[in-house]
This record gives C-alpha cells, sequence and structure tokens, in this order.
C-alpha cells in the first residue's frame, strides 16, 4: 500500500469572533486521505465544515488543531498546518491547485489570460501558455468569443468553467475542488468528469466536494462524511446538566 | 526562492527616548506616545522576510508606523534599532548589513539597488527638472553618463509606464497626478533595481487612474521579478498586489499571513475589524 499524498488527522477549525464575543465551530476531529491518482470525496450536509477543510488545507484558514501531513515529490512531509508562508506559496505555485466555489481573480484580466495565470507563474512563455488554455476553454465549452473578455460579466456557469480550466491547466499532483459542477449544464458536467477521470489517469490527486451522490458514485475512490459540529454553547449546557 | 531581505527587531522612535518607552506603547497600552517622556514610538521590534520576486503587504491605520519601515529601509531615517540584511544575488551573493554601513555606501544602494514610489510626487520627483531630466538624474547617480543612452533610456521607460513621450521634456508640475506617479515608477525603475518600496502609491488617486496604476505594477511584477513591499491602508491593494500581508498598529506588527488568510480568517481583534470595515 503506497503513502497517501495527504493524510488529515484530527483537523478541526473553529472562527474566534472578538467583535461578537462568539466562538463559531466549523469543523470538528475530520480524518481523512488522498492517494495518487484518486479521488476523495467529501459529503455532508452544508454547514457541516467541508469547505472549511479544503481552505484549512490550502491555508486560507488557520487550522485551529490537527495535522494535515503532505507528501511532496521529493518524497518530503510537510504539515501544512505548521508549514511557513514561504513554503505554502511554493506549494500552492507548484503543487497544490484549489478550484474554488466562486471565481476569484484578477479584475480587468482576460479569461484566456485569467486561466494562463498557473503556467505563467511557473514561468512559461504566455503564448504557449494562451494556446493550452485555449484547447481547454474548447473542451469545457466556453465560447470563443469570450475569451478575450474578463470573466467578470459572465452567467454563473461561464465562470465556473474558466474556474476549472485555470485549476486544471497546471496539473497540480493536490488538486482541491469544491463543488466543481455545481452550476453547469448536464453536457458540460459530462466534459468535467471525463477531464477528472482523465487527469486521475495522470496522477493527480483530488480531494473534491459534490452534492450530487451520483457524481460521487462515479468519480469517488473514497467517501468521507462529515457531520456538522457542535456549538460551543451546546456543550456548555451538556456540561452543566 | 532565495532571500532578498531580512528585517530583525527594527525600532524607531522620534524624540528623546526613554527605558520606559517601549513597555508603555503599543496596542495593549493603546498609543504609540511614551508618557514618561513623550516620544512617539513609531515602529517597535518589526521583523521580516522578503524573497526574491514576491510582494509584501504592509497594512494599517495612519500612525501604525508602516511608512517608518520602509524609509528606514530606503534610509530616508536612521532606525533607532535593529538589523536589516539585503542579499544582492546579481552581485555574486553579496550581503549587506544595512544600518551598519556609511552613509556613502548607503547612498549607493539607495540609488542602484532600490527604488521607491512615494505617496507625494514631491518627495520622490524633483519638480525643477523635466520628467526625463528626473531619469536621467537616477541614471547619472548609477553611472550611466553618456548622453544618447541617458535619454533613450529615459524614452523607454516612460514609454513603459505609459507617459506621453512628447511630454518628457515638460516639468511633472504640469502632469496629473497619475501621470506623476507613473513618472515616480518609472524613475525608481531606472536601474532596475532588484527591490523596489510603494508606499501608499494610490492613495488620493481616482478609482480608473488606481487601477491602471495597481495593473502597471503588477505587469512590471511578473516581467522583471522585482521583489516588492507595499504600505498600504487600502485591502483592495493589499489583495491584488500582496501574497503574504503584516499588519501594523502602533508600531508593532500585530499579525502576519498569506493575504487570503489575513483577510478570510484574521485571527487578532483589530485584523477582524479592519477586515470588517471594508467597503
Amino acid at each position: 500500500m503506497t503513502q497517501p499524498i495527504l493524510e488529515i488527522d484530527g483537523l478541526s477549525k473553529h472562527f474566534q469572533l472578538y467583535e461578537q464575543n462568539k466562538l463559531i465551530p466549523s469543523c470538528a476531529n475530520v480524518h481523512l486521505q488522498v492517494h495518487t491518482g484518486q479521488l476523495t470525496a467529501l459529503i455532508g450536509p452544508t454547514g457541516a465544515g467541508k469547505s472549511s477543510v479544503m481552505k484549512c488545507v490550502y491555508r486560507t484558514y488557520l487550522p485551529s488543531s490537527g495535522r494535515m501531513i503532505y507528501r511532496d515529490g521529493e518524497d518530503h512531509s510537510t504539515d501544512l498546518a505548521q508549514a511557513s508562508e514561504h513554503r505554502m506559496l511554493e506549494l500552492r505555485q507548484r503543487d497544490i491547485g484549489f478550484v474554488t466555489q466562486f471565481l476569484h481573480c484578477l479584475p480587468r484580466r482576460s479569461a484566456l489570460d485569467v486561466v494562463c495565470e498557473p503556467l505563467v507563474a511557473q514561468g512559461i512563455e504566455r503564448e504557449a501558455a494562451r494556446t493550452r488554455a485555449s484547447a481547454l476553454l474548447g473542451l469545457l465549452n466556453v465560447p470563443e468569443r469570450l475569451w478575450g473578455v474578463p470573466p467578470a460579466t459572465f452567467s454563473g456557469g461561464e465562470k465556473q468553467r474558466v474556474n476549472l480550466a485555470r485549476g486544471l491547466i497546471s496539473r497540480p499532483r493536490l488538486l482541491l475542488l469544491d463543488e466543481p459542477t455545481a452550476s453547469l449544464d448536464p453536457p458540460t458536467t459530462e466534459r468535467v468528469i471525463e477531464l477528472i477521470n482523465s487527469i486521475k489517469s495522470e496522477g493527480v490527486a483530488m480531494l473534491a466536494i459534490f452534492h450530487q451522490t451520483e457524481l460521487v458514485q462515479r468519480l469517488a475512490d473514497r467517501v468521507v462524511e462529515l457531520t456538522p459540529p457542535v456549538a460551543v454553547s451546546d456543550i456548555l449546557e451538556t456540561c452543566a446538566s | 526562492m532565495k532571500k532578498i531581505l531580512e528585517v530583525r527587531g527594527l525600532s524607531k522612535i522620534y524624540g528623546r527616548g526613554c527605558p520606559q518607552c517601549f513597555e508603555s506603547t503599543g496596542p495593549e497600552a493603546d498609543t504609540n506616545i511614551c508618557h514618561h517622556c513623550g516620544s512617539v514610538v513609531a515602529a517597535h521590534n518589526v521583523s521580516l522576510d522578503l524573497h526574491e520576486g514576491e510582494i509584501l503587504g504592509i497594512m494599517g491605520e495612519s500612525g501604525s508606523g508602516k511608512s517608518t519601515v520602509v524609509k528606514n529601509l530606503f534610509f530616508d531615517e536612521a532606525p533607532t534599532a535593529g538589523e536589516a540584511i539585503f542579499f544582492d544575488n546579481a552581485q555574486g551573493a553579496q550581503q549587506w548589513d544595512m544600518f551598519a554601513l556609511n552613509a556613502a555606501r548607503q547612498r549607493w544602494l539607495r540609488n542602484h539597488r532600490f527604488g521607491m514610489v512615494y505617496q507625494n510626487p514631491h518627495l520622490g520627483l524633483n519638480f525643477n527638472v523635466s520628467a526625463g531630466g528626473n531619469i536621467a538624474e537616477r541614471l547619472l547617480m548609477s553611472d550611466i553618463s553618456h548622453y544618447g543612452d541617458i535619454r533613450e533610456r529615459a524614452r523607454q521607460l516612460l514609454a513603459r509606464t505609459e507617459v506621453l513621450i512628447e511630454r518628457m521634456d515638460e516639468s511633472p508640475k504640469k502632469f496629473s497626478g497619475g501621470m506623476q506617479q507613473r513618472v515616480q515608477i518609472a524613475k525608481a525603475l531606472a536601474t532596475r533595481p532588484p527591490l523596489l518600496y510603494l508606499d501608499e502609491v494610490t492613495t488620493g488617486l481616482d478609482l480608473s487612474v488606481q487601477a491602471r496604476i495597481l495593473d502597471l505594477i503588477l505587469e512590471i511584477q511578473q516581467e522583471l521579478r522585482t521583489a516588492m513591499i507595499v504600505v498600504t491602508h487600502d485591502l483592495g491593494v493589499i489583495r491584488l498586489l500582496a501574497g503574504r500581508t503584516l499588519v501594523m498598529k502602533y508600531g508593532r506588527v500585530i499579525e502576519s499571513g498569506l493575504t487570503d488568510q489575513i483577510l478570510e480568517d484574521p485571527q487578532h481583534a483589530y485584523t477582524q475589524r479592519l477586515v470588517a470595515s471594508a467597503l
């Protein structure tokens, strides 16, 4: 049995909001593994902390406790919960991709250049990057007349496709997908499924959130179900009674 | 990524200072004025690392000490305490202990290896000479002396920063605020410095001009891989430019992290309030 590329052990995240004087639990005691060339699906109701787990792995959130061991190409292990900021930036550039639920991108850049970003950051020539970006946007059914336009005015589904194309273009070792097909039409969803299967066979490891059980059945090698964490006030009441 | 700058324990006091200055100021004391001697503690114990080609944001309200940090690092002012090492990788991996250098050596670094863009163009530009002349001044200080070469390089720089070449012989005092900032950026870039300081460069400009200046800064960073420290109170600028961010209050760094983490999961009560106040 090979070692997992990502192993999360006892991850919890809560937000301490000073202004409201509240402690908001977001996810608690999460365990999971992601393997090379496989997809681990995160399922559970809204509020179970699925996106929080992803954001902790990407370190957009600072985990409150637990370990997240990532093994890189040279077989070095890094606990993402403790990694330095520069190490995280390096991993984001080379190893870990994140397709967030909603597209966040630099304003005033054409869709094509938004998709190119990860390649350009890795030092690939812009023209070569644009060629690959065009191919991917075509594959995801984004009409060619939109490629030169900033995505700000795009529909939800079009933004989602640009977001996916940007996440898939650089073939990261570990890809985080937060509801990648949420606002796509059935034909495009099929394309995305094909794409996910194809990058899986290339060895990309994926951690993904899906809401449709059908997709989970078709794509997931492992399934992890999260339940909403217990609110702190409830714990206090239980202790008191 | 190689380290280009390492700052440790940088402090700056305005006034005569006393032994109680540091303990009687800061976020807990809710002031930066020492009530024992009346000195202002503008910065205390600021440490940071900057890597090649990276943009670091320093965020905070007016008076938080963020400008003081870059002014010290550009030798506009001398720090009260602290150490800064500049790793000059182009010069055969030399290291400079910045605050221990003599004035001539500091001037050399400032003219050759660093660039600064100020909020106030009067600080960065000489309004008695033309836009082209401003760039020529900086090139002359960095040992390029052939008139034709200087003029050609000035022309290239102004074209790159989208200043109309036809106006390069006019004084920048006749330029709009956005154009003045472009000339300042061209001047700062003249010697192709590996390290650039940007102090509130878009503050006070109208939104469309801000956007184009910020786009220009990003393009330059991608083309030249210039490392930058961007000082601003504007969360939008931080979000757009900086990969990592320091948050300062009353001269202290109260929080630091990846920019998306600072904005989405701020740890300190003050940062939470700052982020919640964004429009």
